[in-house]
């Protein structure tokens, strides 16, 4: 056959390891993006929910009368409706019905919708229901929850959830829902025969996982199907549940996903979704559910905690032993409280070459709004009480806290936990880039802290995830994955990865929000897993394509060399071939496509959570902060992270993650902070009155140092982030305000904190001059 | 939370939108540049049915430098503020206070009016005003009538105004010669949680005035004058004297009931800027 060589041969650069221009940037800057609020489906009612006012009560009687007769009404749901079903979900554990069934929990409860032909209708009705409460005294603080004569948040044991990947779950013991342990050595020996021991009891707030858009649901319930446009990050999990809810076959669920504005966690799993298909199925029309910012506050926020911490070590500077019991307020109900409270502590040793550990943790029920996933979680609990505790032993042994840390971090194949997979990351190489970039050294004025912190958390959930790529006649290609764009640029990343393989410009390869029907599974978008274990499904699909290409190109060149991906086409080093010129050679015509499905699965064990992680994603940062002794405030000045990610599939896309973590992380540590007062009530449930970063928190100068070993499993030796910084940069400030002389015990460290810490330390003058 | 359904008005004079806004009574608000307005009505503490538009009438708008003082519309933004070459020239400490308000989106359309009559007790511009002896140019049942801030703002959310009174403006004098003002504050949250303004007036190193505001704590802005006290001071004498009235002050300061931080540090910040801002303006005066 002839020599084939088209002379149009374009000049394609490789597409990973590109800032290439975000897929998603110019629809969402013209507000051509369409997000779930909004679709408009014919015939759509709105819903409105009615929330319980109360944190704890028996429900005696529920009149939907008044709102029924309201012109514009169409159907109300409340507890009596779900009589005929089993209503109870929970992915960890099926403790929570739709809506309130004989009982409230917490204040913020659903406990009855309505849907009606505008909002308007729908809010007046829903404020004309009447409900009448037999008040119960609540249980709204970890303390009181743990009491020995506390009152049961929950008076019946919840049956396991379908995905907590936890193994068998332990019994509970009154509040306690989960509870998450482990020992290694002769803790009790250790300890007594440490040269230096420190312990305290430390306090982690409740935070709302604030995102641009609130939890949005369009549900249309037809026959026996139902179609659910949602803004979750998981679509394959809600599927699965809502099927198991209302009893339908999985592929009579169909959840549709739009863009997401933002979700960091509080989209995970099923939030307002069965809420809206409830009410669609009694309304029979499709319904319309958006929650206002405080709706979404009291949907899922991030757990508060309590933790007794201590650790020893010898007087020659190596860590000896740590041990820490720690209780997660996960609210009312469950919601992802079991899986953050293993992550919590496997967190809790710190990546350290410890000789005994005792770890022991409690997710408890109060009557507050549940808590479940937001970014980092686990990690950012510990990781600061660990670091703090690290950094006041190197203060006593005179030692400095970067030499310390390095002398005792754990190895790369370094054990982290019994069982699970070896360290992945180089710890002390990551921690001398961080502390480089703070100028570690160099010298300060008093008032200045720079802080470190090294943490690791089990990243990549659960290792199952499938992919389609499709190659069309026009050399287009189309990848579809599962993966949720919530606004970190994964359909970008995606595309960069299929168009690596397939040797096409990123902007020729498409990828569109997930709709079950059509979209192959993938376990979740969360746990930083999308990038590694999706992107992996992709970059395998698009070798499924690149196959069939070199098997058509071969006979055509008929040729033994090598044949590999370039400039849009298949060449053997001299000689290159379209693919549309490909496709056309192989369907005898001008149309068929290439179809190539990635897959993958756990390639060790299950997958199960006591094996994994996938991989082992690094937590770790270094800050330098201001403290004015006066007033209690501080200043973040600068922080820098590490994003350990094997391969930068596109380091824009990692330096945004880094820097987001990084102001959530300001946030999480100096101001945010859910108030409930002791009945329950949550006080600051408005933006005005719960206070997010914004760019006026950016300090000076934030880096990110992205380290690419390709040492990861994911596609091209990647691995995943955007969660490490949250974590590392919360304790890496904790760390700092220490070194400037104020060790704090209570997130977030307000100015009155800091003030009364400096106070109770007697450093300031009681007038509170400045020196 | 959608906006409810409003009826805008747009009259084009200052005597239309009072007619109006007497006419609509409690149904009505006058609307100048929302911020506080519209989030309060998307919140439901607010209940008008008609809004009556400011924002066109030429009468509220404008800074004017006029002999002995300055004179700023209602209407006019705390960004037109901040960044007036006249007021950056005359009363620098003013725009500088313009400049810390809010974010840009607010101050781009936010009105020192609107500030003003809103009356939120956490606020800047009451507490610095009230310092440089400014006086509030309203007009009250179809007259025209001037109040100090502290008159003006009755208490939380309160003012002397009643529907149909609009406030025109606000008149600052100019700086004595030999006087600095300042203005602190510290904000925690959203609002400042502390505002102090101190003007100081020295002659030959020596003090000779000072008056302190302290707001953004109170039900309502607390105007001192310390001339009595500081008089003749300087150096240490005057740093000591200073901090005893301000214990003194911070003290006895009335407090707004209910909000995040404890009164022993809310007394702690107004001992501490009072202090830090009559220290200042004493710098201030003297160079
Ligand atoms: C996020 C945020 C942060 C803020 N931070 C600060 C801060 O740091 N410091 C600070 O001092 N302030 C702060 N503010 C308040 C801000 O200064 C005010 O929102 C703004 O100045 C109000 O002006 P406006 O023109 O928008 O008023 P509008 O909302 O239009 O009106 C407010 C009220 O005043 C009435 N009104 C307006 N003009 C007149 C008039 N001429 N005569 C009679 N009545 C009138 C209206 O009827 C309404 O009741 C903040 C506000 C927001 C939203």
């Amino acid at each position: 056959m002839a020599a084939v060589t088209t002379p149009e041969r374009p000049v394609v650069a490789t597409a990973v390891g590109r800032e290439v221009e975000r897929a998603d940037a110019r629809v969402k800057l013209n507000g051509q993006a369409e997000f779930t609020g909004d679709i408009r489906v014919p015939g759509m009612l709105y819903g409105a929910v009615l929330r319980s006012p109360v944190a704890r009560a028996r429900i005696t009687r529920v009149d939907v009368e008044a709102a029924l007769a309201l012109d514009g009404v169409v159907a109300v749901l409340t507890g009596q409706d779900l009589l005929d079903m089993d209503p109870y979900y929970g992915h960890a554990l099926r403790d929570r019905p739709i809506v309130a069934i004989d009982e409230v929990r917490f204040v913020g409860e659903p406990v009855a919708v309505v849907a009606a032909r505008t909002l308007a209708v729908a809010e007046e009705a829903r404020n004309l229901i009447e409900v009448a409460y037999d008040l119960q005294a609540p249980v709204a603080s970890l303390e009181a929850a743990v009491r020995s004569d506390a009152p049961q948040v929950h008076t019946t044991r919840a049956r396991p959830g379908f995905a907590h990947g936890l193994g068998q779950l332990p019994d509970p013991e009154g509040n306690v829902c989960y509870r998450y342990g482990f020992t290694t050595g002769d803790v009790s020996a250790d300890f007594a025969g440490a040269d230096v021991v420190v312990e305290g009891e430390y306090r982690f707030p409740a935070v709302y996982q604030y995102s641009l858009e609130t939890h949005s649901v369009v549900a249309d319930y037809r026959g026996d199907e139902v179609t659910i446009w949602a803004s979750c990050q998981h679509p394959f999990l809600v599927r699965q549940e809502i099927a198991d809810l209302f009893d339908l076959n999985l592929d009579r669920v169909r959840v549709v996903v739009p863009y997401l504005g933002g979700g960091f966690g509080s989209k995970s799993y099923t939030k307002m979704e069965p809420i809206a298909v409830a009410i669609s199925r009694k309304a029979r029309r499709p319904v319309r559910v958006v929650n206002r910012v405080d709706e979404s506050m009291v949907t899922t926020r991030r757990h508060n905690m309590v933790c007794r911490m201590r650790t020893a070590a010898a007087a020659d500077g190596t860590l000896l032993a740590r041990e820490a019991d720690f209780w997660l307020d996960t609210g009312a109900y469950a919601d992802n409280g079991p899986r953050v409270t293993a992550t919590a502590g496997d967190a809790a040793p710190g990546p350290y070459r410890w000789r005994s550990v005792r770890v022991d943790g409690r997710c408890v029920y109060t009557n507050t709004a549940p808590a479940g996933s937001y970014r980092a979680f686990g990690a950012i609990h510990l990781q600061w009480i660990g670091e703090l505790q690290v950094d006041e032993i190197a203060h006593k042994l005179g030692l400095d806290p970067l030499e310390f840390r390095c002398r005792n971090l754990l190895p790369v194949g370094g054990e982290v936990r019994a069982g699970a997979k070896p360290l992945d990351a180089d710890l002390v190489g990551d921690l001398r880039k961080v502390a480089e970039a703070i100028d570690w050294g160099a010298p300060r004025p008093p008032g200045r802290g720079v802080g470190l912190s090294v943490g690791l958390l089990a990243a990549g959930a659960h290792p199952v995830s499938m992919a389609t790529v499709r190659l069309g006649a026009d050399g287009g290609a189309t990848v579809l994955v599962g993966t949720t764009e919530l606004g970190q640029g994964a359909r970008t990343a995606m595309a960069q990865i299929a168009a690596e393989v397939l040797a096409l410009p990123p902007h020729q390869v498409v990828v569109r929000g997930t709709d079950t029907q059509y979209t192959p599974y993938d376990r979740s978008t969360g746990a930083s897993r999308s990038t590694t274990v999706a992107g992996k499904a992709v970059e395998l699909a698009a070798r499924d394509v690149l196959a069939s290409l070199v098997e058509t190109a071969a006979t055509k060149l008929d040729s033994d060399a090598p044949l590999s991906a370039r400039d849009g086409g298949i060449t053997d080093g001299e000689r290159w071939i379209s693919h549309q010129e490909l496709i056309r050679a192989r369907f005898g015509f001008a149309g068929g496509e290439l179809v190539g499905q990635g897959r993958v699965q756990p390639s060790r064990g299950s997958g199960s959570y006591a094996e994994g992680p996938v991989f082992w994603e690094v937590c770790l940062a270094a800050a330098e902060v201001e403290v004015d002794p006066a007033t209690g405030v501080v200043h973040v000045m600068r922080t820098a992270s590490v994003a350990d990610v094997g391969r930068a599939i596109n380091p824009q896309l990692i330096r945004r993650q880094d820097e987001g973590a990084t102001l959530q992380a300001i946030g999480n540590a100096l101001f945010e902070e859910m108030h409930y007062d002791p009945e329950g009530l949550l006080l600051n449930d408005t933006l005005l009155d719960y206070r997010i970063p914004s760019t006026l928190d950016v300090p000076e100068q934030m880096t990110c140092v992205i380290v690419e070993n390709e040492d990861g499993p994911g596609p091209f030796g990647a691995k995943g982030c955007g969660e490490g910084a949250f974590a590392g940069v919360t304790a890496a400030i904790a760390t700092a305000v220490a070194a400037a002389g104020v060790p704090m015990r209570e997130l977030p460290m307000t100015p009155e904190r800091v003030w009364r810490r400096l106070q109770e330390r007697g450093t300031v003058e009681q007038t509170g001059e400045l020196r | 939370m959608k906006l409810p359904q409003f009826e805008l008005h747009r009259p084009n004079s200052v005597d239309g939108a009072s007619q109006l806004l007497t006419e609509l009574g409690d149904d009505a608000s006058a609307y100048s540049g929302g911020t506080e307005l519209l989030l309060a009505m998307k919140l439901g503490l607010i209940k008008s049915r008609h809004l009556v538009d400011l924002k066109p009438l030429a009468e509220l708008r404008g800074i004017e430098l006029r002999p002995g003082g300055v004179w700023i519309g209602a209407g006019v933004t705390h960004r037109e503020i901040e960044s007036s070459p006249a007021i950056r020239a005359v009363l620098p400490p003013l725009a500088g206070m313009a400049s810390q308000i809010a974010n840009v989106r607010v101050r781009a359309i936010g009105t020192i009016g609107g500030n003003l009559c809103f009356a939120d007790p956490n606020s800047d511009p009451a507490t610095l005003l009230s310092a440089l002896g400014a006086r509030l140019r309203a007009r009250v049942n179809g007259e025209s009538v001037e109040f100090s801030p502290e008159e003006f703002i009755e208490g939380p959310y309160q003012t002397l105004l009643r529907p149909g009174d609009l406030l025109l403006g606000v008149w600052i004098p100019a700086l004595p010669a030999g006087s600095a003002a300042v203005h602190l504050r510290m904000k925690i949250h959203e609002r400042p949680s502390v505002t102090v303004a101190a003007l100081v007036g020295v002659t030959r190193g020596e003090v000779v005035a000072a008056r302190l505001a302290v707001g953004s704590v109170g039900p309502k802005v607390l105007q001192v004058e310390l001339g009595e006290e500081l008089r003749g001071l300087s150096g240490v004498g005057f740093s000591t004297r200073v901090r005893s009235l301000m214990a003194l002050l911070a003290g006895s300061i009335p407090l707004l009931p209910e909000r995040p931080e404890s009164p022993e540090y809310q007394r702690h910040l107004v001992r501490l800027l009072g202090a830090r801002a009559l220290e200042a303006g004493l710098e201030g005066a003297r160079n």
